[in-house]
């Protein structure tokens, strides 16, 4: 089990130092010249020159990248361009641990409900609760994440004026009053993600439910509260555990468009700032951090799916 | 098998009613959003912006922002727009309009301690020279030949050529007073300082920026709030969301579309600023089919401008003549506005040579209303005439980066300025942003006549022949001239909008 994981773990190195090089090249081939768009429309010959020597857009390719991932191998991810006087890794680290609560407060949310519904729909297919909890899912799912955050927004902000529009953090308000800020962003996540986790375990809630061991189960007199956990949903509970997971390394990472909408300062509104602001230093480093915390939360999934399912542990 | 499903669903059926049960209790605790209390900070929604520090400034976020923190040597005050000296007292010229002589207002203290003086002014002009800051300034201030500390409060300069309108430069958002005894490069984003009505508390970027009143502020009874909050929020729509929630105080544009809506509301104010925005649709006049004027004549004509202006923008401005002078400046020559004539696009651009019509590709901005408007509905009323329009919108980083002062036809957002200034960088041979790359010497002879006349007439009788040549010959269709809209709570009173776009928050106040 232990040579399992430090497999893995070397594995994600590998395909972290597989992803730098393409974060790097795709950064380089980001529409117009870094410098020109930096400096817009007030360019002028004298300042775009400055400004590509102090990026160090003169160097070669090849340089830049040495660079920039011998610096990353120290923990030094420069400095950012378009946040003045701010390291990119703590900008990151920052950025990172704002994602890590939202997406905390997402999954308390996501995953009980999605199991909850999803068992109650799986063990009477097509009865009117499963139509319901199938019909809510499918909208949930289709809306598209702007849209249900909006939603929620004129809801709870305008209608009912119980919930914060925006979810601008700061250090001064206590613990109660943050996570107050985090609700509306947590509430759209959970529409978005319960909808997906809920449709995998009810799959496997109606596959394991009517297996022949639960059936053998059944008849042997075992008792159904028994059936239901030993049985139905500690097998059911598998498959989901991977959606769940990749739902984690998208809820740290790729919530690009929601926190956007609150102005959650996530690591998903720092890298389109950091796209659309050109700063290709904050772009590269938060693009890492990403694919990383993707690559941790499936090495985590995978680690769980083996607790659950023993003889899947490799020897 | 059936005993199981029902004990199961009965089971967690009721379990899940408890937890919804326990969910709206703790939704309970936290109760509704309290009530704005009489002295909480005002707050401000602005998109975030990189730069904050004057010589920097891109766009009116972060004009907004200085605003908050600095001061200019005047500033345009009150509905009427006037020009008010503010850390000038006064300021002399000469007969000829070339000796101008500016004395700063004594006892003037900076944020970190410094009282103004006269280095202070020196330092600031000087560093828009300064090629690492990048400043727009530089192109501007390019007429002063020399600058020099009369004493402690006065400088005095002398320009290349005489110029009446020099004070009007200074109101530029960049030209905000700098102190000379600090480290901008190195502090000047994190920690701001100015000489302006608010200090900055707490600052994180692209987030939020507390201010709290400057107490030693150098005009009495300012500001009138005790402390503004600016909440940084990229998305438009959370903005308006925000604002009709009460959740925000000031947002600083409003859509057009929106303007309406908000004017029946009784929670909400709508400030309306008429000034010169306008989105020429500018053609390259060294290329080919621009290069003949009779084409870029048919181009101009084909436009209905009441229509275009009623549907860009909801009707909100003035009809422009493609001339580039906004009617609002005191020596705008009242000339009648071009009429839409599709026989006569007809005939010139047959005359021209293209008897079958030409094809032609717009490049725009996508994401500053009301530029793509306008060239779509262009787009429609160009097809009757034989112009075939293709339309590339693009963002406007990319639209700078790849297309501004390169593709052939652009059309993008112009901001408010001084027609003087505006043709100097625009129309004038060889000026920094003349995207029709136009050259008209005779052009740049009555511009340079005007800059230099001080006779209210007569330079109105030099602009009537600037016009025409622009109209007739000039590289840009310019439909019209846009209002700008700003929308706050109603309990948020004296916020205004000023056409330089550094918005007075000064006598912002609530109840």
């Amino acid at each position: 089990m232990l040579a399992y994981v430090i497999k893995r773990v070397l594995a994600i190195a590998a395909s972290l130092l597989v992803a730098s090089v393409l974060v790097f090249a795709i950064v380089q081939v980001l529409p117009g010249d870094v410098a020109q768009m930096i400096l817009g429309r007030d360019a002028t010959p004298e300042s775009l020159a400055a400004l590509r020597r102090d990026l160090g857009l003169d160097q070669p390719l090849p340089q830049r990248y040495g660079d920039w991932i011998a610096g990353v191998l120290r923990g030094d991810f420069g400095r950012a361009i378009s946040i003045p006087g701010f390291p990119v890794g703590a900008l990151i680290a920052d950025r990172a641990a704002n994602s890590l609560a939202l997406a905390a407060l997402a999954s308390l949310l996501i995953v009980p409900l999605a199991i909850g519904l999803g068992t109650l729909a799986g063990l009477r297919p097509n009865g009117l609760f499963d139509r319901i909890v199938s019909v809510g899912s499918m909208i949930t799912i289709s809306l598209p994440e702007f849209a249900s955050a909006i939603f929620l927004i004129i809801l709870f902000a305008k209608v009912f004026p119980i919930l914060p529009s925006m979810s601008i953090l700061n250090a001064r308000i206590g613990l109660g009053a943050q996570l107050h800020l985090l609700i509306l962003p947590a509430l759209t996540l959970s529409l978005i993600s319960t909808g997906y986790v809920l449709r995998m375990v009810r799959a496997s809630v109606i596959e394991v439910a009517t297996s022949e061991q639960v059936k053998v189960a059944t008849l042997t007199g075992v008792s159904p509260g028994r059936i239901l956990f030993q049985y139905v949903l500690r097998n059911a509970l598998a498959p989901a555990v991977t959606i769940i997971a990749m739902n984690m390394g998208w809820l740290i990472g790729g919530l690009v468009v929601v926190e956007t909408v609150f102005a959650y300062p996530g690591l998903g509104s720092l890298l389109l700032h950091a796209v659309t602001q050109r700063d290709v230093p904050l772009i590269q480093g938060a693009a890492l951090c990403s694919v990383g915390a993707y690559l941790v939360m499936n090495l985590i999934a995978d680690l769980i799916y083996l607790g659950l399912n023993p003889q899947l542990r490799p020897a | 098998m059936t005993q199981l499903y029902e004990t199961a669903n009965g089971i967690s059926r009721r379990a899940a009613l408890k937890l919804g049960a326990a969910g709206a209790g703790a939704l309970a605790v936290f109760g509704a959003m309290p009530a704005r209390a009489k002295d909480a900070p005002i707050r401000v929604l602005l998109a975030p912006e990189p730069k904050i520090v004057p010589g920097q400034l891109r766009a009116g976020g972060s004009a907004n922002v200085a605003s908050c923190i600095y001061d200019w040597l005047f500033r345009l005050e009150g509905e009427d727009q006037k020009f008010t000296p503010s850390l000038a007292e006064r300021a002399d010229h000469d007969a000829e309009f070339k000796i101008w002589t500016i004395a700063l207002r004594p006892g003037v203290f900076f944020h970190n301690g410094t009282e103004l003086s006269a280095d202070d002014l020196i330092f600031t002009m000087n560093r828009h020279n300064d090629a690492a800051i990048g400043s727009p300034l530089k192109a501007v201030f390019t007429q002063i030949r020399t600058m020099e500390k009369v004493d402690k409060l006065t400088v005095r300069f002398v320009l290349a050529q005489p110029d009446p309108d020099f004070l009007l430069k200074f109101l530029d958002k960049n030209a905000a007073i700098l102190v000379h005894d600090y480290d901008y490069a190195g502090q000047g984003d994190a920690k701001p300082c100015g000489t302006g009505p608010f200090t900055v508390e707490e600052y994180v970027p692209s987030q939020y920026m507390r201010l709290k009143r400057n107490p030693s502020y150098f005009v009495a009874g300012l500001p009138k709030a005790d402390a503004l909050e600016i909440l940084f929020v990229s998305d438009p729509q959370t903005q308006m969301l925000s604002l009709e929630a009460g959740q925000g105080d000031i947002v600083r544009t409003l859509p057009f579309d929106l303007v309406a809506k908000y004017q029946k509301q009784a929670a909400i104010s709508v400030q309306r600023l008429a000034c010169g925005y306008f989105t020429p649709i500018t053609m390259r006049c060294d290329q080919k089919p621009f290069d003949d004027v009779r084409v870029r004549r048919a181009m101009k004509l084909v436009v209905d401008r009441k229509q275009m202006l009623d549907n860009a923008a909801m009707g909100y401005g003035e009809l422009a003549n493609d001339d580039y002078v906004w009617p609002g400046f005191p020596y705008h020559a009242n000339l009648p506005v071009k009429q839409q004539d599709i026989a006569q696009a007809r005939r010139l651009l047959a005359e021209a040579g293209h008897p079958n019509g030409i094809d032609v590709e717009i490049v725009c901005e996508s994401n500053r209303p009301p530029v793509r408007d306008v060239v779509l509905l262009y787009q429609q009323m160009a097809q009757a005439a034989g112009i075939r329009v293709k339309v590339k919108a693009v963002s406007s980083d990319i639209f700078y980066a790849q297309y501004f002062m390169k593709a052939t036809v652009v059309c993008e957002s112009w901001g408010h300025r001084e027609a003087l200034d505006l043709l100097a960088v625009s129309v004038r041979t060889g000026a920094t942003w003349n995207e029709g790359h136009y050259s008209n010497p005779e052009l740049d002879r009555l511009i340079e006549e005007a800059t230099a006349e001080g006779d209210l007439e007569k330079r109105r009788a030099l602009f009537g022949r600037i016009q025409t040549i622009l109209s007739d010959d000039g590289p840009a269709v310019i439909p019209f001239f846009h209002n700008v809209f700003a929308a706050s709570r109603a309990d948020v009173k004296g916020f205004l909008l000023t056409q330089n776009w550094i918005n007075d928050y000064r006598f912002v106040t609530r109840g």
